[in-house]
């Protein structure tokens, strides 16, 4: 294929290849290959492979990371309840657990909108109210929230991500993941039992500058708030360091470490963080692109891990978004889209061929072991 | 999903909020992914944490920007195994270190060679990555080759090997069909180990020469030809087409876009070419033809995109074997696919690389030769890396995707490195 390249050089010499590059560009559209922007690239993948659509997960599903319908979802874009239990059956989805239900009121009217008239098929965590971080007795308020909130129906917290990157004292100063201000939490959810579902920093190109050779570019550019980079921010790895220091410091809490542990880049590092901490599990919502884009790794990950990992998606249900996770995790498929592809970046994603016994640990036997830990307001202390 | 933004900033203090504007003004993915929930949770002093624009923000950001320009660096942390030696000596049987010197509308013409490389300098690299021949395919005709012969394999004929070609210019004579016959036997006496058979056929080469129609792949006219190199036993190293993409329109949708933009004459979409599918199924009908003839497809059968095809024509065609040169990217992105093709049809597969010396084959990164090129091969068919790059260049020269290794076990090396090559060039393995 080199060789009328190689024949100019040698014919011609440099001018006349100059010359010829130029007559040759001009023939075919010249400014094209300068002009064409990222944003409108949208390459058709030639090869011809095996396609398997997984309509049915091949055992039942609990997706443990869902905002479906949650607290602050406006009315007018919340589904029936009736509809979304349509699209599991569909699906073969058991349970999704609405983890965003803040507290109070608003956790009520989830409860009594999506989870009463279906307890088997909806759960709802709280959330903590960051508003009187400074005052005193932040911890005691905090505490009694939670109690409130699982009197209330929630079986879990949920721990969203600007902890650690956004939540600020008045006076400006972060607070550390590893504050002892929220031991008494951590400590309160793990004599009631209820898992803590926490998103701890986000994708390691988050925290690189938003430039061309970012691989997440056009994902920041569509959000540029979601960028974590600059002096005003910890790094990365103080924020996990700090995460992994709480874990340790609360042995008999059950973390649920989302988005695969908010490393899914570096599944040594994931493996070590779970090596360390028992208490520890993890889930892969809206981390299908890393995993997939490294098969191998993520199915030896899988194997060795098989009791500590949770099916989660983070995306509004649909058969499409379902069948592209079971599609990942039963077949071995390669060089297909992720969900939403290619909003996280563009390359492809390989299925992991899970065999049927760690199948059913990640579809629901393992989230089952976790929410069955619920002990209520009843335990002791 | 929506992308409307709203900055952080805009959020005023909890307690005033009214739950329904916020999310007016927040897109729904933000909102799952935590930072509406912040806002409305409260956050004391929370939007001071956008205070300052940080590097890279949106001011020091290219926008839009353009694919080119664009060389995403990968966050994974994955094994990386360098090869810096093959497990086992290899057979390059695709290589270029030689070509006709003259050349109209993409045909060769004449007898004259250029070399591209001293065979000093080509055997330190080789012993260094354990390569044990080189196969140097486009060696010309006549006195050309003859000239090849003498500077590459006769002063090293256990480490160069060199094809001859067809003479191209001679191929709208009457008499070309027995001409072409004794021009092979000629070059044979001479040395010449096998026929290579360029991409010129079926895409360049016409009725008169360099004018009129297409000359098709299957025209009887070369049956000598194909016949001769089965009776001298010359493997045929043929190229015919090139990827399915440079039958498309050179546009957005071409996953090949930036390749054929850098070579817009690697475009074989309209005017007079035939498809993609018309010239494959004209070579599987000379291979058919000649099953006395050992054929070798390179570029893996000149189908690499599509192995379940490949397969089939190999199951059909027991004279046929392929060859891997500047496939790495199309087998590395399907690499389970791949790994079953050459655990079913490990007798009949060659290493190759299509390599250019520099620096002709500089506007070819993934073919240049040099210790990088051979490593990448290496990395490719003996570990199981995942996504890799495929040739040593800012972007990936082919296509925008990375690889995965074929972790092929030692009794397939063995194979595909050389005893496959040996076998058709007739060599004590």
């Amino acid at each position: 294929m080199t060789r009328k390249r190689v024949l100019v050089h040698l014919l011609c010499g440099a001018a006349l290849l100059a010359g010829y590059i130029v007559a040759v560009q001009g023939a075919e559209e010249p400014k094209q290959k300068n002009t064409l922007l990222l944003r409108d690239f949208k390459p058709q993948s030639m090869l011809h492979v095996p396609v398997h659509n997984v309509l049915r997960a091949r055992f039942p599903v609990i997706d443990v990371h869902n905002h479906v319908n949650d607290a602050s979802s406006p009315a007018s874009e919340r589904i029936p309840p009736a509809k979304v239990i349509e699209i599991m059956d569909h699906c073969n989805l058991k349970k999704i657990v609405i983890l965003t239900g803040q507290w109070g009121e608003a956790l009520q009217r989830v409860v009594d909108e999506t989870v009463k008239p279906y307890p088997d098929r909806f759960m709802v965590f709280t959330q903590l109210d960051w508003g009187n971080l400074d005052s005193p007795d932040f911890s005691e308020q905090m505490v009694k929230r939670i109690d409130d909130a699982v009197a209330r129906g929630a079986r879990g917290l949920k721990i969203t991500k600007e902890f650690g990157l956004q939540v600020r004292f008045k006076n400006g100063k972060l607070l550390s993941v590893d504050d002892p201000k929220l031991d008494p939490v951590w400590e309160e959810c793990g004599r009631l039992g209820i898992p803590v579902a926490i998103h701890v920093t986000d994708p390691e190109a988050f925290f690189h500058p938003l430039d061309a050779a970012n691989e997440r570019y056009e994902e920041l550019i569509d959000n540029p708030d979601w960028l974590f980079c600059g002096p005003q921010f910890p790094s990365k790895e103080s924020i996990l360091d700090a995460r992994n220091r709480m874990f340790a410091k609360h042995p008999n809490t059950t973390f649920i470490s989302l988005h695969l542990g908010n490393w899914p880049e570096d599944l040594d590092y994931v493996s070590d963080v779970l090596n360390r901490h028992p208490n520890v599990a993890v889930e892969f919502g809206a981390r299908e692109a890393e995993l997939g884009r490294q098969p191998r790794r993520a199915r030896r990950f899988f194997l060795e891990y098989q009791d500590r990992i949770l099916f989660g998606t983070d995306a509004t249900p649909s058969e499409d978004m379902y069948r592209n996770y079971f599609r990942w995790l039963e077949t071995a498929d390669e060089y297909f889209d992720y969900y939403n592809a290619p909003e996280q970046g563009r390359w492809k994603i390989y299925g992991m061929d899970l065999p049927d016994e760690v199948l059913e640990k990640v579809y629901h036997a393992n989230a089952e072991r976790i929410l069955g830990q619920f002990k209520g307001l009843a335990a002791g202390k | 999903m929506l992308h409307t933004l709203s900055p952080v900033e805009s959020f005023p203090g909890r307690t005033e909020i009214d739950q329904e504007e916020v999310h007016r003004t927040l897109n729904r993915r933000q909102w799952l992914t935590g930072i509406g929930a912040a806002s409305l949770a409260g956050g004391a002093g929370f939007s001071s944490a956008r205070g300052a624009a940080p590097p890279g923000s949106a001011a020091e950001t290219p926008h839009p920007l353009s694919l080119s320009d664009f060389q995403p660096r990968s966050m994974l942390h994955v094994a990386e195994t360098k090869v810096a030696r093959a497990r086992f000596p290899v057979i390059d049987i695709h290589t270029h270190l030689t070509f006709v010197a003259a050349e109209k509308n993409g045909v060769e013409l004449g007898e004259k060679i250029e070399s591209l490389a001293e065979p000093g300098d080509l055997l330190t690299v080789m012993d260094r990555k354990n390569i044990r021949l080189m196969v140097d395919l486009t060696g010309g005709a006549g006195v050309g080759v003859e000239e090849a012969i003498r500077k590459f394999q006769q002063p090293n004929p256990e480490r160069f090997a060199v094809f001859t070609e067809p003479w191209w210019e001679r191929t709208s004579q009457p008499d070309y069909p027995q001409f072409q016959a004794q021009a092979l036997e000629k070059a044979h006496r001479a040395g010449a180990r096998g026929l290579k058979v360029t991409k010129v056929l079926g895409l360049y080469l016409r009725e008169k020469v360099t004018t009129g129609p297409l000359v098709k792949v299957d025209d009887l006219r070369f049956d000598p030809m194909w016949d001769a190199c089965g009776s001298l036993r010359m493997p045929v190293a043929i190229h015919v087409a090139d990827p399915e993409a440079f039958f498309l329109p050179i546009d957005r949708f071409n996953e090949r876009f930036e390749e054929l933009n850098n070579h817009p004459d690697w475009s074989f979409y309209g005017k007079d070419f035939p498809s993609f599918g018309e010239i494959l199924d004209a070579f599987h009908r000379v291979v058919a033809r000649h099953p006395r003839t050992q054929f070798v497809g390179l570029h893996f059968g000149c189908n690499a995109e599509n192995l379940a095809s490949v397969a089939q024509a190999m199951d059909r065609l027991p004279n046929l074997h392929v060859e891997l040169g500047a496939r790495i990217a199309e087998l590395g992105r399907q690499p389970l696919t791949a790994r079953k093709f050459f655990d079913k049809y490990q007798d009949r597969i060659l290493f190759g690389t299509d390599a250019v010396p520099p620096p002709y084959g500089n506007a070819t990164p993934q073919q240049v030769f040099g210790d990088e090129l051979y490593e990448i091969y290496y990395r490719f068919l003996e570990t199981e890396d995942e996504y890799f790059d495929y040739a040593p260049a800012p972007v990936p020269p082919q296509g925008r995707w990375r690889i995965y290794g074929l972790g092929l076990p030692d009794e397939i090396l063995k194979k595909v490195y050389s005893v496959n090559a040996a076998r058709l060039l007739g060599m004590r393995v």
